[in-house]
């Protein structure tokens, strides 16, 4: 059975860190995994690879952006655990369109026949739904996963987030398959309350708690997957990823989600823990 | 924006197009993909000057977006090193503007001896109209400089424009009553014009801009700056343009009283016409014929811009003493100048009931003072069809719309056609306009004895082009025509050429004989009317009883 997600997250959230180890997860399950770099930055799969790898932007470039010349070798890289791994890349910060670059990639792997020869594809996207470039991965995902910590600013925008699925499950499969809580902190009492609340406000659950953990932001210097890395409690960053890993690959619960309007949760949220 | 199979307006760069195309030694340039070049053959395809259209696409392509590389600087310095214009009009296209790139600073980059005007022209705010007038206005703004009048009276004509509706035979009507007058033409603007003429504007006693929809906000700009009064008036029809003369000799000899110069006389009438000698239109007198007195009864709907729309309703009723059923634009933005100048003219507001007369959301229509706002054709065909009019006066579309619902259609407004950049002398202004315009509603409307027979036997058996080949081959052989063998073969029967369909009735030679005294051109269609009706009575001979029969039962 193929498994398309599209991972979205505010900017600064963990989205590559998390969707490399979900990837790795996937892979290690037996899973042939395609983990696609949506973001203009291109350093999604940095940690499976180890490598800033070429663009598809780049790739072009080298054949002067006749499109029917790029072999999708090119393109494709292999990393850890034999996760396939590419970046869409995109134009320089403050020129061209990020959003253009998005979504001609996506369409690029349609035509390639991409998405039908993999078991999981994971689009790893930039932080917000910006423009319709930016929402082109929910075109072809069966479920969104939104990655945020319990605090205001990334719930605020996982609404956002909610706000865009919604609107694209009116003509796309596209439903929510979960928030995963990261950088859960149980040394200081963060917790998950604020996470839980929004979650069951818009009809949706937690479907993995990551650990705040230095072991993690190790791994992603390092340029590794968690589970290439030697450490204490290493089994306990782990454990969430393989969890998820097999929750999302054994049919999920999922809904269309039903978000809060953005000035209705700066009211509602000051009443929640 | 909304995907549509005709729109009445273009888009904002089009309306850059049509400026830069106007003028000497003015370029435009357009950063735009691919697809938005499909302004420049419009040029070529419908006014077919012997130059290339003045505006060259600098072409964004998906390496563009996906490197932030920019074409633009490199296609100036190419456009002035080949065709050297002292201006060259920069905007982005519908697609572009997305990118939000500054293009002056672009623009700035490619160091070009040409002075370079980066035009703001946002296409999700503004269309064609809008921004072609906008860009004129700027251009008079940054161009215009203060001088001294001339030395004899004389005035600006702005207005005509590239792709404008029979602008370049308005000209020379407006020429010729300028010489008429003895009065000097300054400046012709945008047509025609380099940036010295625009320099010289204000050297003109006046300025004519008859065209609401370009040239009337430079002509205020000209007034509040320098002083120059205006004639906004559109001398369309014979007592308009009669008016229109009295207060152009008025307010010239204004002019000329405040600064000591020459007075201009308004001489007879006669010698605005053609010939010298007879009335400056025909119109007053062919009013008053008998072959007009079939209009009387006529009414007729006009939808257009603003300026014909309002003169052509008023020229129809006043001067050829037409009804008006109803009137329109898809000038949004003009709706209320247009209702203001139609009060009285258009009927109790019979569609403010209409099921469509509350739908002001955006693109739906709406109704100003009775008037029909929209810019969506088939809003305009529905409102045809459901008013039945003896004569459209439309655009190219409204045309096509009245092909269909078999009503006749004169077009009278932009967006241009080939048909209307042809070179014979077909102007809309003047007394000359009020020739072409009367002898247009007269060959399109039917008329008198047609009309009697029309209405003695359904049409004019004048089919239009869609079923026209079949009426020739059916109708234009005379009676003894065997029936064709295409029609066997694509019924599914088998071909028996010489056998006649045993439905079709023979007919007698008498009856024959009475058949060819119909005239000509219902001739086939009578011969239809009678062999249907003799099918229905179960008739196989048509003998001259039939003949009368049918006749009586076809309303005859």
């Amino acid at each position: 059975m193929s498994l398309t997600l599209a991972v979205y997250g505010k900017g600064g959230i963990g989205k590559s860190t998390t969707s490399a180890n979900l990837s790795a997860a996937f892979a290690l399950q037996g899973a042939k995994v395609l983990q696609i770099g949506c973001d203009p930055k291109h350093d999604s799969t940095f940690p499976l690879t180890g490598t800033l790898q070429n663009t598809v932007i780049d790739v072009l470039t080298e054949v002067d952006f006749h499109i029917e010349d790029v072999d999708i070798d090119d393109v494709v890289k292999h990393g850890y655990a034999g996760v396939d791994t590419l970046e869409s890349g995109g134009p320089p910060a403050g020129s061209g369109c990020g959003g253009y670059v998005v979504g001609e990639t996506v369409k690029l792997l349609n035509e390639f026949g991409l998405y039908n020869k993999y078991d999981v594809i994971v689009f790893d996207v930039l932080g917000d739904v910006v423009c319709g470039g930016f929402s082109a991965p929910l075109n072809y995902a069966d479920f969104g996963v939104i990655i945020a910590c319990n605090d205001f600013d990334s719930i605020f925008a996982a609404n956002r987030l909610c706000l865009a699925i919604k609107q694209k499950s009116v003509r796309y499969k596209v439903k929510l398959a979960g928030i995963i809580a990261n950088r859960v902190d149980y040394e200081y009492g963060g917790g998950t309350a604020l996470l839980d609340e929004f979650a069951s406000t818009v009809g949706t659950e937690i479907i993995g708690k990551v650990p705040y953990h230095d072991l993690i932001r190790r791994s992603r210097l390092a340029g590794r997957t968690l589970f290439e890395m030697e450490g204490p409690d290493k089994e306990q960053c782990i454990a969430p990823f393989t969890h998820m890993a097999d929750y999302l690959l054994n049919q999920p619960r999922s809904e269309v989600p039903s978000p809060l309007g953005d000035r209705e949760i700066f009211n509602v949220i000051g009443g929640w823990k | 924006m909304r995907l549509a199979l005709w729109m009445y307006e273009g888009t904002a760069h089009h309306g850059v197009g049509r400026i830069a195309n106007s003028m000497q030694k003015v370029h435009a340039v357009f950063h735009a993909p691919q697809g938005d070049d499909y302004v420049n053959p419009i040029f070529t395809m419908l006014e077919r000057t012997p130059a290339f259209p003045q505006m060259t696409t600098s072409v964004v392509s998906g390496r563009d977006l996906a490197q932030g590389t920019i074409r633009l600087p490199e296609t100036l310095r190419q456009v002035e090193a080949k065709l050297h214009p002292d201006l060259i009009i920069v905007c982005a296209s519908c697609s572009t503007i997305l990118l939000q790139e500054d293009l002056e600073v672009v623009a700035a980059n490619a160091h070009t001896q040409a002075e370079v005007l980066v035009y703001d022209a946002n296409p999700y705010r503004m269309a064609e109209v809008l921004s072609a007038d906008g860009l004129f206005t700027q251009l008079t703004k940054r161009y215009a400089r203060p001088q001294p009048l001339t030395a004899r009276p004389s005035v600006n004509i702005i207005g005509p424009a590239s792709l404008g509706f029979h602008v370049r035979t308005d000209l020379i009507c407006l020429r010729r009553i300028m010489q008429t007058l003895g009065v000097q033409v300054n400046v012709i603007a945008p047509l025609g014009a380099s940036l010295a003429d625009m320099a010289r504007l204000p050297a003109a006693w006046l300025n004519i801009a008859p065209y609401r929809e370009l040239g009337r906000k430079a002509a205020v700009y000209l007034e509040e700056q320098f002083g120059t009064p205006a004639l906004y008036d559109a001398p369309i029809g014979v007592q308009p343009t009669l008016a229109w003369l009295r207060r152009l000799v008025e307010m010239l000899n204004d002019v000329g009283a405040r600064v000591d110069g020459p007075a201009v006389d308004l001489p007879p009438l006669t010698a605005f016409s053609l010939d010298g000698m007879s009335a400056p239109s025909g119109v007053p007198w062919f009013a008053r014929t008998a072959d007009m007195d079939s209009f009387s009864s006529k009414n007729a709907f006009v939808f257009g811009d603003a300026t014909h729309t309002v003169g052509i309703v008023k020229f129809l009723h006043d001067e050829l003493g037409m009804d008006i059923a109803g009137a329109g634009t898809y000038l949004a933005h003009e709706a209320g100048w247009v209702a203001e100048q139609l009060v009285g003219y258009l009927p109790p507001t019979a569609d403010q009931e209409s099921p469509t007369a509350d739908r002001t959301a955006h693109g739906q229509p709406s109704s100003v003072g009775g008037l029909l706002v929209t810019d969506r054709f088939q809003d305009v065909a529905a409102r045809i069809a459901e008013l039945q009019p003896s004569l459209v006066c439309g655009t190219q579309m409204e045309r096509h719309s009245c092909r269909k619902l078999d009503i006749p259609c004169i077009v009278i407004a932009p967006p241009t056609h080939i048909e209307n950049h042809l070179l014979g002398y077909r102007p809309m202004l003047g007394f000359d306009g009020a020739d072409v315009i009367a002898d247009e509603v007269y060959t399109t409307t039917t008329l008198g004895l047609e009309k009697h027979l029309i209405d003695l036997f359904g049409d004019a058996g004048l089919e239009y082009e869609e079923n026209g080949g079949q009426e020739i081959g059916q109708d234009t052989p005379a009676l003894d025509t065997p029936p064709s063998q295409e029609n066997a073969v694509a019924s599914g029967a088998l071909p028996h050429p010489l056998t006649p369909k045993a439905q079709t009735p023979t007919w007698t030679p008498d009856a024959q004989a009475m058949l060819k005294k119909v005239p000509f051109f219902v001739r086939g269609r009578v011969q239809r009317n009678v062999e249907k009706y003799a099918t229905e009575q179960g008739v196989s001979d048509i003998t001259v009883d039939v003949l009368q029969a049918a006749k009586e039962a076809l309303g005859g």
